[in-house]
This record gives C-alpha cells, sequence and structure tokens, in this order.
C-alpha cells in the first residue's frame, strides 16, 4: 500500500453508507468500509477498503407509504489502496476485486471531506466500457460491522457474573508491552473493529431443570424458543448466545452449535445463529463476580476467552489450526495447542487479546455472505483468511444474494429430502404473496424463460449454475396472486422443475449432500431469492444400479429424460438406457420417476425433418432458384406409442401409490402421471377412462391429504373432459 | 485407582477406531469423525490401576496403530489425532478443554 498523508490528517477509517448517486438507473445502496488509519483504540490497521452493494426496491402500496426492500448483490475489496492527501480531503484508490463473479477490471475512487465533520465519502466505481457508478456515502460510524447479539441465561446458573469482564494486566503471564485496559465481550469485538451491542432489554432465564447436559439438538431447540430474532429474513446481523449449565461431553466449555452439513449439526440453514458457554466446566469452577486469586482470576480470563471464541465461530471462523496456523496468538487458538509446540504457559504470555490479521481480514471486509449470520453454512470458507483450497470454491455471481428487509413474495423451494441414486431430481419452486396486495408473479417461473436461476451445492463443495438445455423466449404472461391468506390458495402458485439434466450433463450424479438455492426474476427488476434445500442422493443399492451408472449418466440417456422421452434416431441408444433401467430397477423410484417422465413422449406422436439435396443440373438447366434449395419434408415417423405410453404410466404409478402414505412428496408425480394418462386417453378417444382415472386420483390425493383447493381443480378439470364421443381431441384443462 | 480420559481429536473422518488401555479394548467406535467446532471427535474415560499403562489406538482403514505408555501420576488426559496415517498424541495431567 503507497500513503501520503499528512501528520495532522483527521483519520478517515470506519464505515460510510449511502446511495448511488448516478447514472440513472435500479437504486442501489453501497456500505463502504475504509481501514486505512487508526481511530480505533487498541485496533489494527489492515489497509483495506471493502464494500457490499445492494439493491434497492420499492413496492408501491395504495395507501401507504412505499415498502423499501434491498437485495444483496456482492461485495469486493480493494487490497492494495493507494492513499493520499489532498487539500480538505483524503482520496483513495486502486483496483477493486469482486468476491464473487467474472467481472471486468474494475478501479475505485473514493474522495472524503475532511470538513464539514460528517461530509459524504464520494465513491465512484468504474468498470471498463460502462458509465462510472458514483456513491454519495455518509458516514457511519468508526466500526467496520455491526452486530446485535442477545445473551440469555438458564436457571441453573444464573448467578454472576453472566458475562465476561477481566482486566489485561490482572495476571503475570502476559506479553511485555501489553496495553492495561478492561475487556469485556463488547470491547473485544470492538477492538476488532466490530460493534456488538447486547440487547439490554432482552434477557430470558431459561428453565433449564429438565436437562442434565445439553446437546446440540437441545441448543438449537432453546434457540429457536428463545431467541427473538429468530424468526424472519436471514441472513442478518443478529447473533444468540447462552450462558449454559453443562455439555454432554463435559470436557466442552463452549460451542457454536448451529451448523449443518459434513459435521453433521443440528442445524439446518440459516447456521450460525447461536453458541454456548458452560458454566459448570471446569474451567470456571473459581469464577467469581470480584476475582482476586490466581484461580480466580484465571476462570475470569477463560471465561472472556470462551465467549470471544464462541461468537468468532458464528462470524465463520475456524480454529488457528484448521487454518495451517497452529501458532497464531489468537481468540481463535486453543491455549493447550499451542503450548503443545511452544512450551508450557507460552499461550497466555503471547497473547494480546485478538485476532490475527487474517481473522480481522475476513470479519472486517470478507465477502459480506461468508461473515453475517445465516449466510454461508459454517467452514464453507472464510475467504479472507481460508486454508489452502478453499480458493477452488469459486461461486457463480449472484449465488449468495440475500434480502435485507421485508419482501412481497417468498420464493420456496423444496422436494423430497432423499432421491435414490439414478433417480431423477425434480424440484418445486413456490411463489408465495405475504402482502396485503395482489402481486404478479411470472406464470412460468421456469429457468428455460430465464425467469429462475437455480443453484446447485455439490457434495464435493463446488456451487453450480443449473442451466437447462432449453432456451425459451416468449411474452411474459403474468399471473396475479391474491393476497396473503387467501383461503382458496389463490395468494401461491408453484412450479415443478426438472433439474436433473442440463446444459452440462448431469447435476445430481454423485452421492451425497446437496444444497439447491433459487432466485426468482419478477417483473419490474424483482429479484428475490428462496430459502436453501438440502437433498440427498443415495449410494447405489446394488452392483447392477452402480454399473448401470455407466450407461445412464450420458448425454444420450440424459437428453432424452430432459426430453421426457423421444423417438428420435439419436437418442436410440439413450432411450434403451432408460428403458433397460426401468426394467431392472422395477419397484424402485428411479424406474418409476424415469417411467413417467418419458411416458408422455413415448406417447406422442413424433416427426422426422427429411433433407433432400437440390438437384444440381435441375438448377444449372432452367435456373429456378426454387429447384436449387435444398427440400426439406416432414416425415411422421411414428404416432406413438400409446400402448407403451400407457404400460409406463402403469408402472410409476403402481410404485407411487405403494410409496406414497409415507411419502407426501409422491402427490405430485401421482397427479402428473395420471394427467399423462388422461391426455392420451383422450388422444386415444377414451374420454371416458380419463374421466375416470382423474375423478379418481382427485379422491385418492383426498385421502393423502392433499389441500381442497388442488382437489377441485382436479375435479373441475375431469369436469372438462367430454364423456361421449366427439370429433375433437381435448387435453384435460388446467384452471390455474 | 485413577482416571484417565482419552480425547480422539482432529483428523478422523468417518473411521472406525478401536482404544485399548493394557491391551483392553475401552473403545470401539464406528463412523467416528472429528467436529471441526471444537476439534474433538469422541472420548473415553477409563478407571486404570495408578502407574505405568499402555494405551493403543487402532484405526483399522487406514492401516494405524499406535501404542503409547503413560505414567498415571503425570498424565491423566491424552489426546490422540490423525493427520493421513501418522497419529500425535498429546498427554498432560489436566483436561484439555474444547470450545
Amino acid at each position: 500500500m503507497s500513503k501520503e498523508t499528512s501528520a495532522a490528517s483527521p483519520a478517515v477509517s470506519g464505515s460510510y453508507t449511502g446511495f448511488l448517486s448516478g447514472p440513472t438507473g435500479a437504486p442501489q445502496r453501497l456500505d463502504l468500509r475504509v481501514d486505512v488509519d487508526a481511530r480505533i483504540d487498541q485496533g489494527s490497521v489492515l489497509n483495506r477498503v471493502s464494500g457490499d452493494i445492494f439493491r434497492v426496491d420499492k413496492v408501491n402500496v395504495p395507501g401507504q407509504p412505499p415498502k423499501q426492500t434491498e437485495i444483496y448483490q456482492e461485495s469486493w475489496i480493494l487490497e492494495q489502496p493507494v492513499v493520499k492527501a489532498e487539500t480538505g480531503a483524503v482520496s483513495i484508490t486502486g483496483v477493486i476485486r469482486f468476491w464473487n463473479g467474472v467481472h471486468p477490471k474494475t478501479t475505485v475512487t473514493i474522495r472524503i471531506p475532511l470538513t464539514p465533520a460528517g461530509a459524504a465519502a464520494e465513491v465512484t466505481l468504474l468498470k471498463q466500457s460502462a458509465p462510472a457508478m458514483m456513491f454519495l456515502c455518509p458516514p457511519a460510524g468508526i466500526f467496520f460491522r455491526s452486530l446485535r447479539m442477545e445473551i440469555d441465561v438458564c436457571a441453573s446458573v444464573n448467578k454472576p457474573p453472566i458475562l465476561p469482564t477481566y482486566g489485561t494486566h490482572s495476571l503475570k503471564e502476559r506479553p511485555p508491552g501489553l496495553a492495561d485496559r478492561v475487556l469485556t465481550l463488547e470491547r473485544s469485538y470492538g477492538e476488532a473493529g466490530i460493534q456488538v451491542v447486547l440487547a439490554a432489554d432482552k434477557r430470558s432465564v431459561i428453565d433449564d431443570s429438565a436437562i442434565t447436559a445439553w446437546t446440540d439438538a437441545e441448543l438449537h431447540n432453546a434457540l429457536e424458543q428463545n431467541f427473538s430474532q429468530y424468526k424472519g429474513f436471514w441472513p442478518k446481523w443478529e447473533c444468540w448466545g447462552v450462558l449454559a449449565s453443562q455439555y454432554e461431553d463435559d470436557g466442552v466449555g463452549g460451542i457454536m452449535f448451529d451448523y449443518a452439513g459434513a459435521d453433521s449439526g443440528p442445524g439446518k440453514s440459516p447456521e450460525r445463529q447461536g453458541f454456548a458457554v458452560f458454566r459448570k466446566h471446569e474451567w470456571f469452577n473459581a469464577l467469581v463476580p470480584n476475582p482476586k486469586t490466581q484461580e480466580q482470576l484465571e476462570a475470569a480470563r477463560k471465561f472472556l476467552w470462551t465467549f470471544t471464541h464462541e461468537a468468532g465461530h458464528t462470524f465463520n471462523l475456524m480454529h488457528s489450526w484448521d487454518k495451517n496456523r497452529a501458532s497464531s496468538l489468537s481468540w481463535m487458538n486453543y491455549d493447550w495447542k499451542y503450548d503443545a509446540l511452544h512450551g508450557n504457559g507460552e499461550f497466555w504470555k503471547g497473547f494480546r487479546f485478538r485476532f490475527d490479521d487474517e481473522e480481522l481480514l475476513h470479519i472486517r471486509h470478507g465477502n459480506r455472505s461468508s461473515v453475517i449470520m445465516g449466510g454461508d453454512p459454517w467452514s464453507s470458507g472464510g475467504f479472507a483468511e481460508s486454508p489452502p483450497g478453499a480458493e477452488g470454491q469459486h461461486m457463480p455471481p449472484g449465488a449468495m444474494v440475500s434480502v435485507d428487509g421485508e419482501v412481497p413474495l417468498e420464493i420456496l423451494v423444496r422436494s423430497q429430502q432423499y432421491f435414490e441414486f439414478l433417480e431423477p431430481v425434480s424440484i418445486e419452486i413456490r411463489a408465495r404473496n405475504l402482502s396485503e396486495m395482489p402481486v404478479a408473479v411470472s406464470s412460468t417461473m421456469h429457468p428455460e424463460f430465464g425467469n429462475v436461476t437455480i443453484y446447485v451445492r455439490r457434495p464435493d463443495g463446488r456451487i453450480v449454475e443449473y442451466l437447462p438445455v432449453s432456451c425459451k423466449v416468449a411474452k411474459d404472461v403474468l399471473y396475479t396472486l391474491a393476497p396473503a391468506g387467501a383461503q382458496d390458495g389463490g395468494d401461491r402458485r408453484s412450479r415443478t422443475v426438472f433439474v436433473a439434466y442440463g446444459r452440462y450433463g448431469f447435476y445430481f450424479d454423485e452421492p451425497g449432500q446437496y444444497v439447491v438455492r433459487v432466485v426468482y426474476h419478477g417483473p419490474g427488476n424483482l429479484l428475490i431469492p428462496s430459502n436453501t434445500h438440502r437433498l440427498r442422493i443415495g449410494h447405489p443399492k446394488s452392483e447392477s444400479a452402480d454399473r448401470m451408472a455407466q450407461d445412464f449418466f450420458s448425454y444420450e440417456a440424459g437428453a432424452a429424460l430432459y426430453l421426457g422421452g423421444s423417438h428420435s434416431d439419436f437418442l436410440d441408444k439413450g432411450m434403451d438406457t432408460l428403458m433397460s433401467m426401468i426394467g431392472e430397477q422395477r419397484n424402485s423410484l428411479a424406474a418409476a420417476k424415469t417411467a413417467a417422465r418419458i411416458a408422455r413422449g413415448v406417447g406422442r406422436p413424433f416427426h422426422d425433418l427429411i433433407y433432400e439435396p437440390p438437384e444440381a443440373s435441375a438448377a444449372a438447366a432452367t435456373g429456378d432458384a426454387e429447384s436449387a434449395a435444398p427440400h426439406v419434408t416432414v416425415h411422421r415417423k411414428t404416432s406413438g406409442d400409446t400402448a407403451e405410453a400407457m404400460r409406463l404410466t402403469e408402472l410409476a404409478l403402481k410404485t407411487f401409490r405403494h410409496l406414497a402414505p409415507e411419502n407426501k412428496a409422491l402427490n405430485i408425480p401421482i397427479a402428473r402421471c395420471v394427467r399423462t394418462r388422461a391426455e392420451m386417453l383422450i388422444g386415444m378417444g377414451d374420454n371416458n377412462q380419463a374421466h375416470d382415472e382423474m375423478l379418481a386420483m382427485a379422491t385418492e390425493l383426498k385421502k393423502l391429504g392433499v389441500n381442497a383447493d388442488v382437489i377441485e381443480d382436479i375435479q373441475h378439470d375431469a369436469g372438462t373432459i367430454e364423456t361421449k364421443k366427439t370429433k375433437t381431441k381435448r387435453r384435460p384443462s388446467r384452471r390455474r | 485407582m485413577a482416571k484417565l480420559r482419552i480425547d480422539l481429536q482432529d483428523g478422523f473422518q468417518d473411521d472406525d477406531v478401536v482404544v485399548k488401555v493394557d491391551g483392553e479394548e475401552r473403545l470401539r467406535q464406528t463412523g467416528v469423525t472429528t467436529k471441526k467446532v471444537l476439534g474433538l471427535a469422541g472420548s473415553v474415560t477409563v478407571d486404570v490401576p495408578e502407574g505405568q499403562r499402555s494405551i493403543e489406538l487402532s484405526v483399522p482403514g487406514r492401516g494405524v496403530t499406535k501404542q503409547i505408555d503413560v505414567d498415571t501420576q503425570k498424565t491423566t488426559h491424552v489426546g490422540l489425532s490423525l493427520a493421513g496415517q501418522e497419529v500425535t498424541v498429546l498427554a498432560r495431567d489436566k483436561p484439555f478443554g474444547y470450545g
């Protein structure tokens, strides 16, 4: 970093926040963090600048002020700022790096006026061949980020001290020159540049009389019951801590229990919302409100360390040795681990009650998603301080967009939680109106139409964007959702999307855990992310299934599946593979879903385009342009094999119906399969059978507990099928 | 009698683990995995006679066996970590503590 400042210049470090002032376009907000000079007592200067960009949407509500929603877009960092003192201002320039996505070279120019006090920072982002983006950002404070924290206490340990406090000169085992100050949890983080605001008005005393030793699941349950911020939109800068009695393993003095993933924790996304400190651990046997003896002071020091360390995990900080920094004198190291390398007692003789610089880089300037509570999953890689190899976990742009504040729509993605190996994966995307006014959504809601983006995190941790094979261009037909709470379910609309195969092959071909997330791009630039949904792909249950994977996960089979079955000569091999699988894996969901998927294509007519090259002699002789052009005819290759299609749907339904009582996720496949059958029966002229099967399905799904409005839809659609012979072939129509 | 606590610490990933003390099996567990949020995969506390004791860790899936001798007058807590096929041992007279 190069820096030219005058000795008398007031410090400019801290946070600034403001809006896009030019050019015109979708409104945006920038949170800016300037870290180039000292403003925080005992705080380090990291010589970085970073920013988070939000898109601002306003929803007009008649009779009320417009509702503002902010959608987090992305973060960037300036790692080599050039800082110059100008007359009456400080300027900072440099080339920034975005954490995610591919961006053209982007430079930032920041001008911070020194007078008047509170003057806004003028920030210009300039991307190659794009208009400059200018933000005006008034100062927001000396800290770089701010977090609200609730601390509750269990009744069995509800005695002071509930929170830690420790004078850094209390014990003689300390590094030379250590600043003498009284540290609390707030001050520990304040020196790190993070403002921690303890919710003084909220301190629940939890009745733990029934608990002898806490498990992770019980701690997570306590978080859900007692954390006032648990519900609502995540991620957010909110955190919950509890002073509890003891953990199921009495060797554990504290834990950040809200994680899932590879560690098989009890949490589910959003993660990193809470932590616990265990008062009955032997570390705290001598803990008293006013410590005097060596033992009491060591307990007080450890109490502070435990609180700060566990809260550090909620910022997605891992232990020092897991980051190849086993010799780090940091809140995130264990004293005994350090001592094992450097000698007994050496940690406390060297520890300056701080995070190391890489950790400070992460919590101050790291990618927002990887720091904020409820953002990236635990240990997914704090990119500023990640262990070697994490840089390979490149994320597609937009994968971590998140909402700040309220939005008019909820986008929910769900599916069955477990899929058999080879079972085609489909997900349901549901839009639900959360507002009191009708809201229009795209009637398609499918990646083929470009209004939905689907992200998939694979078992190896890579996040990929699901890209469909087809891209469809159509007029955006809107569907209006009724206001929230509509009795007939009119406030919501669902779409099932086949995601097993796409442009780059199979997306769910490996056993293991996947995470799926959807971002909906609605009319009027509306951008709403969904929940993160976990599903698991099972291992092959037999050697034959394992062997079959070689042919199943191929272009031909994948394309045939994607297209819903095909009579194309080019996909013969793929269709043969799918049929073999259906036969060999009969009675499995993999076979049933595959059969259901390809049945319609098997039963429909198929046309080839026959290309006939031009007759060169005729063209030369007559000079006729038409005879010189290639001749293409449409040839009906087959009228469709409806008998085979019906057989496939029967096979599928047999398996679905057998499993449906235990698996509600099969209601949709049953409905789709019966509708496919009804369509083919109508095509065969058997309207009566089509009508009867639709009505039978309505009865069947009613018994399975499907919503009344869905049953009514099916009954309505059955009623549209003419039950006498007609010359007009009709598909069973959908009311909505 | 003395109490000896043996902690399985870092580096375990879905491993089958056997711990013997003085040749007697004291722990046999499958799917042992280190919780990275703690640096701890599991533990066993055993009552043993005072004096020199032999501890053996086996991880059959990795072909790893490690044997160490401890004096219970000086050692009450043993930490075992895996790095590939290497076992690192920490021994001390007070608890490790995890957080």
